[in-house]
């Protein structure tokens, strides 16, 4: 039994790190904070606290009990996990593990390109090569590493996924084109708890979510064609929603047992995997695969679709030669409202509404913030509908700032704060209209999606982590 | 017929397959020029990143012929069996291997330096104006089965790209200079022009409002680097690398453009067209070229095919680009990159006949095609769809480089990228135009934010793979030409 004194002890921890974001896009990726003050106005010199230079990174960093914890490559074959001091940005340990040769990827992805996730004991961290690895918060020292499979990608994009932490077990979804799968590991051991496959999914990047709905839990995944409910304690499968696109990069949001999607996926209702295939893989464009065409981690895949063992992959055989002959899921565009907490297929029944607009990102993830749903997409382009209904208050808007948008916008105190890849972040006032408060100039590149905790804005640049604070000795 | 002979034994000699344990001897003569010691040097580096086997530089023969380079000419290195010495020009190299070692080596010094490269690139290192790019596949570690011996057909090389702009030479800063002539010289050119004044142009400001910026690193403004004694010591490297420095080039050589024959910010090289007008020249049996260079980054293959094919009168252009690039990106992918050549020609070609000013970087050269009021022409729309087709094609051959250079290609297909957004803004501002002369407000602001956002779209394409004062240089010409003027006309 524990004394009144550590009992006293554990409630005031609690509360004084209330505003923790401890995964990507904060609880339950939710992107909100309940922080207050950040400042409007900002820039490379005006109300930065610290700045720490950390190396090559686009994954988010997350704060838990007053540390900021980012990753990054530190050599050729090298990544580091860094714990800082949220207040002073003093580095608290730093905790390098070796990659080992390290696969293809795609510019503008990063090796040391996934979104740790902590709980306070640990911070976990997922490496392509290497798999989950458990660090112990306080110290920084390897506490278990559980090896999984390399994800492989058809177009060489890169591993970007990230853990969540539910309870005791950390939750991963390694949705690649070759063998996608959902894990469960014990989080104080890392032994694994269960392993669900994902089979007709192919490479997708959408974080889990967690949906309370009908008196129960659901784990909720959107990947290629399908939106999933798992039993988070065991990993079966409870419900699938089939309206999604082939390609899924960004996560839902949760509010109220609804999961709001917004996603565009390349080209129309016809594009399957079998035309990207034939315009990109199919180098001399002859319209048939050939086995030299194929990256070598697809090669046994190959030839499992070679059904007359030609040695190429014909106009008969494509079509299911790398997509599921049961999720020929294809592009487009969808802002998608769904009830959680079904059974079965629910694709006829719990979608509450679903809008075909041209304004989903590819990339950035919506933000639901006090019933309105946030988009952003290339070009500055921003759009909001009321997610009760999915009317629109405003759509294809721009921002005043050009560029390509990777990091999800993120909201806090009646404010959304957006992060261009130019390294502006524009703060939008929460409401029915648009209204642009500040365009804030960090002067670096910004992949990540920033993170908000204790009334700070951490910001995770390609080289550096940025604390901007109104508290900051520079206003 | 002994000395026939003697070559036949050699040239059999297919020397022992060598192990990565060996030790690789590059034997130079006791007083050997800097340059002979500049080639030892640098073969040994090739020998190591190719094979990661131990390579020195000596000046005595080992009694192992098998792992042995006898480096230079009878002359400089005694080591060198004159037996084994072809007849050669002040600018001829021979490979040769002998019994007493693989002979590398040239009829003066530069050459040799040239023949040591050729060395290097016989076994699949090709020289880039950024860098080296080591082949995929390792080759087999073998002195053996050489007999090479070339002459030039073209006896004047030079390399010109100073043009007084902030996207040419003069732009690029010391340390980058040195690593260019450096290249030069393993691509075997022979003159470097240098004017006696760099320009230093005006700054200009990349902070803020950029397209593009990341390109900077987070500097505030482009200027022209501020080294003093940067010339001088330019035309010092230079000659360090056998290369004859001139202040300009010589009124009886004919300008050979590697790319546009304009200072353009556009990809707009010709590959095909190189080889014709590089045939014409040797036809006419001229002294030599003057390679002109105003993206150096655009023009890998046109100068190595300017190099190879001056040692090698059947090169074809596309002949060059397949050896080029197949030991550096594997198979399948010089297809891909010749057909996106070919399209890149197209474009330059209805560039050049329509107008060929449609990228030098000037105030009006966005601008203009606002205040022109008359519809985008239709070979501008070609022009588009072409930088198109080669962008896909780019991205086509970087899909199935896994292994290889693929920032080499990558480069192709981001200024490709750029070159469409360009396109498009043209476009764009050419309907925003005629939406102001017809009083269509609404047309006109939709077209004027299409254009700045192409505009914006292509400086960040370009910034993803600048990597040196000429891309940073057209990135910030079309800030201040462009994306400013242009918002604050359209705005």
């Amino acid at each position: 039994m524990k004394s009144p004194l550590v009992l006293l002890s554990l409630l005031v921890a609690s509360c004084l790190h209330a505003e923790d974001w401890p995964q990507f896009r904060g609880g339950n990726a939710s992107g909100i904070s309940t922080s207050k003050g950040l400042p409007l106005d900002f820039s490379a010199d005006r109300h930065v606290a610290w700045r720490a230079k950390l190396g090559d990174g686009i994954g988010s960093p997350v704060v838990m009990r007053g540390k900021v914890f980012s990753t990054a490559m530190v050599g050729e074959q090298k990544c580091a996990l860094f714990a800082l001091d949220t207040a002073s940005g003093r580095q608290l340990w730093r905790t390098e593990f070796a990659t080992g040769a390290l696969p293809r990827i795609t510019p503008p992805n990063s090796h040391a390109s996934s979104t740790p996730a902590a709980d306070g004991e640990r911070v976990y961290v997922h490496f392509s090569t290497v798999g989950l690895l458990a660090f112990n918060a306080t110290t920084g020292a390897e506490v278990w590493r559980y090896a999984m499979p390399k994800p492989a990608y058809l177009m060489d994009w890169g591993a970007a996924a990230s853990p969540i932490v539910f309870g005791d077990t950390v939750i991963f979804c390694q949705d690649d084109d070759l063998a996608p799968f959902l894990v469960a590991v014990d989080a104080r051991t890392g032994k694994e708890r269960w392993k669900t496959r994902r089979n007709d999914m192919l490479a997708g990047y959408a974080v889990p979510v967690l949906c309370e709905a009908g008196g129960r839990t659901d784990l909720v995944i959107a990947g290629s064609g399908k939106l999933k409910g798992y039993d988070p304690a065991t990993g079966q499968e409870r419900w699938t929603c089939n309206t999604l696109l082939r390609t899924i990069m960004t996560s839902p949001v949760v509010r109220d047992g609804v999961i709001y999607l917004a996603v565009q996926s390349y080209g129309d209702s016809t594009r399957t995997l079998k035309h990207a295939l034939l315009q990109w893989l199919d180098t001399n464009q002859d319209g048939i695969l050939a086995r030299d065409e194929v990256p070598k981690e697809f090669h046994e895949r190959f030839d499992a679709s070679d059904k007359n063992k030609d040695g190429r992959i014909g106009p008969d055989e494509i079509d299911t030669a790398f997509q599921s002959p049961i999720n020929q899921a294809a592009g487009g565009n969808i802002i998608q409202a769904v009830r959680g907490g079904g059974s079965g297929d629910v694709t006829k029944t719990h979608v509450l509404w679903n809008l075909d607009q041209k304004t989903p990102s590819n990339l950035s993830s919506p933000l639901l913030y006090n019933q309105r749903l946030y988009l952003v997409k290339s070009g500055g382009l921003s759009s909001c509908y009321d997610a009760r209904d999915g009317k629109v208050l405003w759509e294809r808007t721009r921002l005043g700032n050009l560029g390509d948008y990777y990091a999800s916008p993120i909201a806090a105190d009646g404010k959304v704060f957006i992060a261009g890849r130019n390294g502006f972040i524009v703060v939008l006032q929460d409401g029915p209209e648009l209204r642009v408060l500040g365009r804030n100039d960090l002067g670096e590149e910004i992949i990540a999606t920033p993170a908000i905790a204790d009334g700070r804005l951490f910001v995770r640049t390609r080289e550096s982590l940025i604390c901007v604070s109104a508290q900051s000795s520079k206003p | 017929m002994l000395r026939a002979l003697l070559f036949s034994v050699a040239v059999c000699w297919a020397g022992l397959n060598l192990t990565a344990a060996t030790q690789i001897s590059i034997v130079i003569g006791g007083n050997a020029p800097a340059l002979e010691k500049l080639a030892a040097d640098r073969l040994a580096a090739d020998f190591r990143a190719l094979f990661a086997v131990e390579a020195a530089v000596r000046t005595s023969a080992p009694a192992d012929a098998a792992n042995t380079i006898l480096l230079g000419s009878p002359p400089t290195n005694p080591a060198i069996p004159k037996s084994a010495w072809p007849k050669l020009s002040d600018q001829g190299q021979v490979i040769r291997s002998t019994p007493a070692g693989l002979v590398v080596g040239g009829g003066s010094p530069v050459a040799t330096l040239w023949a040591a490269s050729e060395l290097a690139q016989r076994l699949g290192i090709r020289p880039l104006l950024h860098g080296d790019a080591l082949p995929v596949a390792k080759p087999e570690l073998k002195l053996g089965g050489f007999d090479v011996v070339l002459e030039p057909g073209l006896r004047i090389r030079a390399w010109s790209a100073f043009n007084g702009q902030p996207h040419g030479a003069d732009a690029w800063p010391l340390a980058d200079q040195q690593r260019l002539i450096t290249q030069l010289a393993r691509l075997k050119f022979t003159h470097l022009i240098v004017p006696a004044q760099l320009v230093a142009f005006p700054a200009i400001a990349v902070d803020g409002d950029t397209g593009g910026r990341a390109a900077f690193k987070g500097v505030k403004s482009f200027a022209a680097p501020a080294e003093s004694g940067r010339a001088e010591a330019l035309a010092r490297s230079a000659r360090e690398h056998g290369l004859t420095v001139l202040a300009q080039a010589p009124a009886d050589l004919r300008p050979l453009p590697l790319g546009a024959t304009v200072p353009s910010v556009l990809p707009q090289f010709a590959l095909s067209q190189l080889a014709v007008d590089f045939n014409a020249l040797r036809n006419a049996k001229a002294a030599g070229f003057v390679a002109t260079a105003v993206m150096p980054g655009d023009l890998n293959a046109a100068a190595y095919f300017v190099s190879r094919a001056a040692f090698d009168a059947t090169l074809t252009a596309r002949r060059s680009l397949d050896e080029l690039v197949t030991p550096i990106c594997g198979d399948g992918v010089s297809e891909r990159l010749w057909l996106g050549f070919e399209h890149l020609e197209q474009a330059a070609k209805l560039i050049a006949a329509n107008d060929p000013a449609l990228g030098v970087p000037a105030p009006q050269v966005l601008l203009r095609h606002l205040n022109a009021k008359t519809a985008p022409p239709a070979w501008l729309t070609k022009v588009k769809s072409l930088y198109a087709d080669a962008m896909n094609e780019m991205y086509r051959g970087n899909t199935r480089a896994r292994g290889g250079a693929r920032p080499y290609i990558l480069y192709h297909a981001k200024r490709f990228e750029f070159a469409l957004h360009y396109c498009t803004a043209l476009e764009a501002l050419g309907n925003a135009g005629v939406a102001t002369a017809q009083n269509k407000p609404d047309a006109r602001a939709d077209a004027a934010d299409a254009a700045l956002e192409a505009i914006y779209n292509a400086l960040n394409a370009h910034a993803d793979v600048a990597r040196d004062a000429s891309d940073r240089g057209v990135i910030a010409l079309l800030n201040e030409h462009g994306y400013r003027p242009v918002g604050k006309a359209l705005r």
